[in-house]
């Protein structure tokens, strides 16, 4: 496993650096974090107004163009929701030094630095155009949402299940959110965001640590930031599970189910929901895939995975609607199969070295190593994935079945392909 | 076996060539976790009517080689994604117009692994049963693609870009195509295509190239068929439909806009064309274009704006993608900047800077074995060598770009594909 380096740079603002000679380009990240609420859409809008332009680089052309140097380096806008918080701000890469002969990171950080302490203002504000131009196009994007039926189900199943909990909420906001920014409001939201809001910054690549540090601390003058991110508090499933179906002009029908468990990423019991779930869905020798594809030929996806941050396992497959029951009711019979106990040990061996080798096949991956990383410190928590492994192996098939009670359903939601809404 | 060492891009390939014609290369990664094996077949949607050794045209139904790829990992003992489930790795494979490829990634039990791999694609084991079986299954993918918006306007593109070339029709095929597929169908069509003179294997990660040798060795027959002729049908240099228009699920229109391009040449390197049609791309409307500044400022586009260049069997063309209010202004708009590069040329400082971000995406992929693997075999099925890709930078010449930009500026080689909103009034 790689070398990790953490680093606070100031009161809530950290570094994680990984150090992996193996690439020949580098993955970085600067984002800040805010907690999913209200403010969803004024935080989802920033990344992407100041993309748009700064005080060296006014606009998208000279910004693309000053990349094009830089050997093509991309700086995308990065808008994630991560627990109860979400994450805004830049996921960057850019080729290595050795192929390149020029001081690329560091000219990539200095335009980081700019994109979030140099936007292009007027009379101290951020510009009304490139405001209005991306208030636009988040309205498209939220609208757009309905348009990719394979995640909107997920979205659309999550958004019931976590009705009244931070959850469920779009971190894109809402359209009304969206018509409600002007450059007024979003320049005081930005401020107040550099000033308070903890941020995380992350890097892998071949460059040694103390070099990012130091081109960090030079480039950005970071300010201690008291404000803390939101708590996820994990409240238990309902009596009753929820049932809703929903018609859409699709072909195929859409199902997902939602479990609620109480077990999350930090709870030793976590690395037993993570078997638990990949017995059940999480690969091609998984009980969904051989029962409801291979035997049953009712779909061509029928997965699960866990969210390490609500502890909440989520079910999708696209199906005929004449299947829906059907596909249902075989889900829900694997499900009570695994908690009567009925888990073989060569299904919980085949799961660890499924497990063991996602785990270990991430450290090829900057990006996944990014998203894991970035998305934990943002949650103050620590993960390791090398601790993580050595748990998964420790696990016993008895710990499986004692977590596999707390599983319980909470919402299913059918998308039922039809002609009209 | 041969061994070379490319210095100015930090890579090192082994290659060698086994009697029966399976050409087997080796891309050593140290320090990388995973190792990634990918078997292809020179074989893909586009090739529906062949013809075999011993004289039999055959024409088969859409679809068939993406069939045969779901079947190719049933074997007598079992399925070969529960034999990979045992071991850890992670199995798939995809069919393209062009190819269809076969692959995993493994940390561990490398050689186990490829073992399964080589195994299950050179034996073939269909039976009616399990042939009835899998239409269930590739019928709910090809639902599942007919509600993707984006599929959508790409298989139109296509089906507007060209008369009789196959390639015009979806690679999945639909579920009356599927249909009438039977086990000896397949069969034929594994006779055909799947010889190891027409596969390639490619592993990138850490392993030992001899063992890797020997295993292929093992797993692949001894004796070699031909490979099949195939027919694409009558040539049009021009645009079947200039424009296709369906109405899905979309809260704004989304569009793909096709331009024909000639196929490769006689003795062309495939990948100079490629290079010449990604560059000309960047230069008609990249990142940094005037074009798609200006586009994205009066709110035509958004960031999800895509342009690139494809090579087929006898087809090229270049595409782009994306959303917008008005796909027509992008369509004439991208036509209008054809043809003002072709009138004023290209600037040396902008050539420079287009190559420059383009080497720079050339390093990146080398980072990622599935496309390193892919990008390997593609070349291979041409004949090339990829080793000599990167130096392809120094001797370009804006003239053959120019040369392309001539070709694209007809408006009779455009088509434009768009998906629009259910309650459009615009005609689907």
């Amino acid at each position: 496993m790689q070398n990790i380096f953490t680093s606070q740079l100031a009161d809530g603002i950290k570094l994680t650096c990984l150090q992996a000679k193996q690439f020949k380009t580098s993955v970085l990240s600067v984002t800040m974090t805010v907690p999913l609420g209200e403010n969803n859409a004024f935080a989802a809008i920033l990344p992407h107004v100041l993309l748009r332009g700064t005080q060296t680089y006014p606009n998208m052309l000279s910004i693309s163009r000053k990349l094009d140097t830089l050997y093509g380096a991309r700086i995308i806008p990065l808008v994630r929701k991560a627990g109860a918080n979400l994450a805004i701000g830049f996921i960057a890469d850019v080729i290595d030094e050795r192929f390149a002969k020029d001081n690329l990171i560091e000219q990539v950080i200095i335009l980081l630095s700019e994109l979030f302490n140099m936007p292009a203002t007027e009379n101290g504000l951020l510009l009304g155009e490139y405001v209005e131009s991306e208030k636009q196009n988040l309205i498209d994007r939220i609208s757009r949402l309905k348009s990719e039926p394979r995640s909107y189900v997920v979205r659309r199943m999550r958004e019931i299940m976590y009705e009244g909990e931070p959850f469920g909420l779009c971190e894109y906001g809402d359209i009304e959110q969206v018509n409600s920014i002007t450059p007024e409001n979003l320049t005081s939201y930005l401020k107040e965001l550099i000033n308070t809001s903890p941020m995380q910054i992350f890097y892998c690549g071949s460059i040694d640590n103390e070099t990012i540090l130091n081109q960090f601390q030079s480039a950005f003058s970071f300010k201690n930031c008291n404000k803390k991110p939101a708590e996820n508090i994990i409240l238990p499933a309902p009596a009753k599970p929820k049932y809703i179906t929903e018609v859409m002009p699709v072909s195929q029908g859409k199902l997902a189910m939602g479990f609620r468990t109480g077990i999350y990423a930090t709870d030793k019991d976590y690395p037993a929901l993570m078997l638990f779930s990949c017995i059940l869905g999480g690969y091609t020798g998984s009980r969904l895939f051989r029962h409801v594809r291979e035997k049953l030929s009712l779909c061509y996806y029928a997965s699960s995975g866990v969210d390490k941050f609500t502890g909440s396992i989520t079910i999708s497959s696209g199906i005929e609607n004449k299947n829906a029951e059907l596909a249902q009711k075989e889900i829900l019979s694997q499900i009570y199969d695994m908690k009567s106990g009925n888990i073989t040990e060569q299904e919980l061996s085949d799961a660890k070295i499924n497990i063991l080798d996602a785990l270990k096949s991430m450290s090829d991956n900057p990006l996944t190593l990014e998203s894991f990383f970035q998305s934990a410190v943002m949650n103050g928590f620590c993960l390791s994935l090398s601790d993580l492994s050595k748990q998964i192996q420790q696990v016993s098939l008895d710990d499986v079945i004692q977590i596999s009670k707390f599983v319980t359903l909470d919402t299913v939601y059918f998308m039922k392909g039809g002609e009209t809404l | 076996m041969t061994h070379e060492i490319l210095n100015n891009i930090g890579e090192e390939i082994y290659s060698h060539v086994l009697s029966n014609g399976l050409k087997i290369f080796y891309i050593p990664k140290p320090n990388f976790s995973k190792t990634f094996a990918m078997l292809a077949t020179n074989f893909g949607s586009a090739d529906q009517k062949f013809q075999m050794q011993d004289g039999a045209i055959i024409n088969t139904p859409a679809g068939v080689a993406h069939f045969l790829e779901h079947k190719m990992f049933e074997d007598e003992d079992g399925n070969a994604l529960q034999k990979f489930a045992k071991t850890g790795a992670s199995p798939n494979a995809f069919t393209s117009r062009n190819m269809t490829a076969y692959y995993f990634s493994c940390t561990d039990n490398f050689y186990e692994n490829l073992n399964i791999l080589t195994k299950f694609v050179c034996t073939p084991y269909f039976t009616t049963e399990n042939v009835k079986k899998e239409k269930g299954i590739i019928e709910q993918e090809i639902k599942m693609l007919d509600d993707d918006p984006f599929w959508n306007a790409y298989t139109n593109v296509y089906a507007g870009m060209y008369h009789e070339h196959p390639i015009r029709i979806s690679i999945a095929g639909s579920a009356e195509s599927i249909a009438t597929i039977e086990p000896d169908l397949l069969y034929t069509c594994h006779k055909a295509f799947y010889s190891p003179k027409n596969l390639v294997l490619t592993v990138c990660g850490n392993a030992d190239f001899s063992k890797i040798i020997e295993i292929a060795e093992k797993n692949t027959p001894k004796q070699a068929d031909d490979i099949a002729k195939r027919f694409y049908g009558n040539r049009n240099e021009f645009v079947s439909k200039s424009e296709i228009t369906v109405k899905m699920n979309v809260s704004q229109p989304l569009f793909m806009i096709g331009i024909k391009d000639e196929p490769l040449y006689k003795n062309e390197s495939a990948s100079y064309r490629q290079l010449v049609g990604e560059l000309c791309c960047e230069l008609i409307s990249g990142k940094s274009s005037e074009l798609y500044s200006n586009l994205y400022k009066n709110g035509t586009l958004n960031r999800r704006f895509d342009a690139s260049y494809t090579l087929h069997p006898d087809a090229a063309c270049v595409l782009f993608s994306g959303d917008s209010k008005n796909p027509k202004l992008v369509c004439d708009e991208i036509f209008k900047e054809i043809c003002k590069i072709s009138e004023n040329g290209i600037s040396p400082d902008e050539f420079e800077r287009v190559k420059r971000m383009h080497y720079g995406m050339l390093i990146r992929s080398l980072d990622q074995p599935d496309d390193l693997c892919r990008m390997k075999c593609e070349s291979t099925f041409y004949g090339e060598n990829f080793s000599t890709i990167s130096e392809q930078y120094d001797k370009i010449k804006t003239d053959d770009l120019l040369y392309r930009f001539k070709i694209w500026q007809d408006k009779n080689k455009i088509t434009l594909s768009q998906v629009i909103p259910l309650d459009s009034k615009q005609e689907g």
